[in-house]
């Protein structure tokens, strides 16, 4: 374990709960989106994006870690990738929008703000965490300079 | 970012003279030692200070990876300080003494 390991740590906690806001923000300003992407001549919605959060896999160190038989799984966070949300589209009836079908009906994205208001507070929460951790940790190393004093 | 180590003090056991090496070998295995560290803790400014730019011309998009490099940077100069302290308080002892 490196001196700055624990900050390296909340460092990309951070980051990734800065993409988590990212989209979460996206997701909130595409809400009525109708033209999301042009597949196959015809006009998408947008789609909800999701991101997904894995554990960071620090390569050399943790395989050295598995072949010395040691169990040791401290890493930090790591963005997988964004994915698009599979739930239907939303089907309003709305003959006059230039986007309708035949029958009237528009298309509208599968955002549900009220969703995303609560991942903006999870995101915002858990960055405020981070900032708590390395708050914790750099008190820690500076306390640590006091031994003696 | 990379991280920082306080790899040079490991080495510290090349500072400590043997039975054998002069004075004038200590004296310069200590000097690479101090030279080493402080050149690492000059670059954790130098990282620093990139960042801070960086972030001035727009090319870095993460305040947090700026303001977390800065305390980086802090520490390790503190710890620099720390040490600082120890040794001139070391000195001031030696030069206390009676002849």
């Amino acid at each position: 374990m490196g001196v700055f390991d624990a900050l390296n740590f909340s460092a990309s906690g951070l980051t990734a709960q800065r993409l988590r806001m990212d989209v979460a923000s996206s997701n909130m300003a595409n809400v009525d989106t109708t033209r999301g992407k042009f597949v196959d001549g015809k006009w998408q919605p947008y789609k909800r994006k999701m991101v997904v959060l894995g554990s960071e896999d620090s390569g050399f160190k943790t395989m050295y870690a598995k072949a010395m038989n040691k169990d040791v799984n401290v890493n930090g966070v790591k963005v997988n990738g964004i994915i698009e949300d599979k739930a239907p589209f939303k089907s309003v009836y709305q003959p006059d929008h230039p986007d309708a079908d035949e029958n009237g009906y528009v298309q509208l994205p599968n955002v549900d703000p009220l969703k995303e208001m609560v991942d903006l507070m999870s995101a915002t929460r858990s960055y405020e965490a981070n900032v708590t951790a390395l708050n914790a940790a750099k008190g820690m190393y500076l306390k640590a300079l006091e031994i003696g004093r | 970012m990379d991280k920082i180590s306080f790899g040079a003090l490991q080495n510290i056991n090349h500072a400590i003279p043997s039975s054998k090496s002069t004075p004038f070998e200590a004296q310069k295995s200590f000097q690479n030692y101090l030279e080493g560290a402080l050149e690492k803790v000059n670059q954790s400014q130098i990282d620093s200070n990139k960042a801070t730019q960086d972030l001035m011309n727009g090319n870095m998009d993460n305040l947090h990876q700026v303001m977390i490099t800065a305390e980086k940077a802090s520490v390790t100069l503190q710890t620099t300080l720390e040490i600082r302290n120890k040794v001139v308080e070391a000195y001031q002892e030696i030069m206390r003494m009676q002849i």
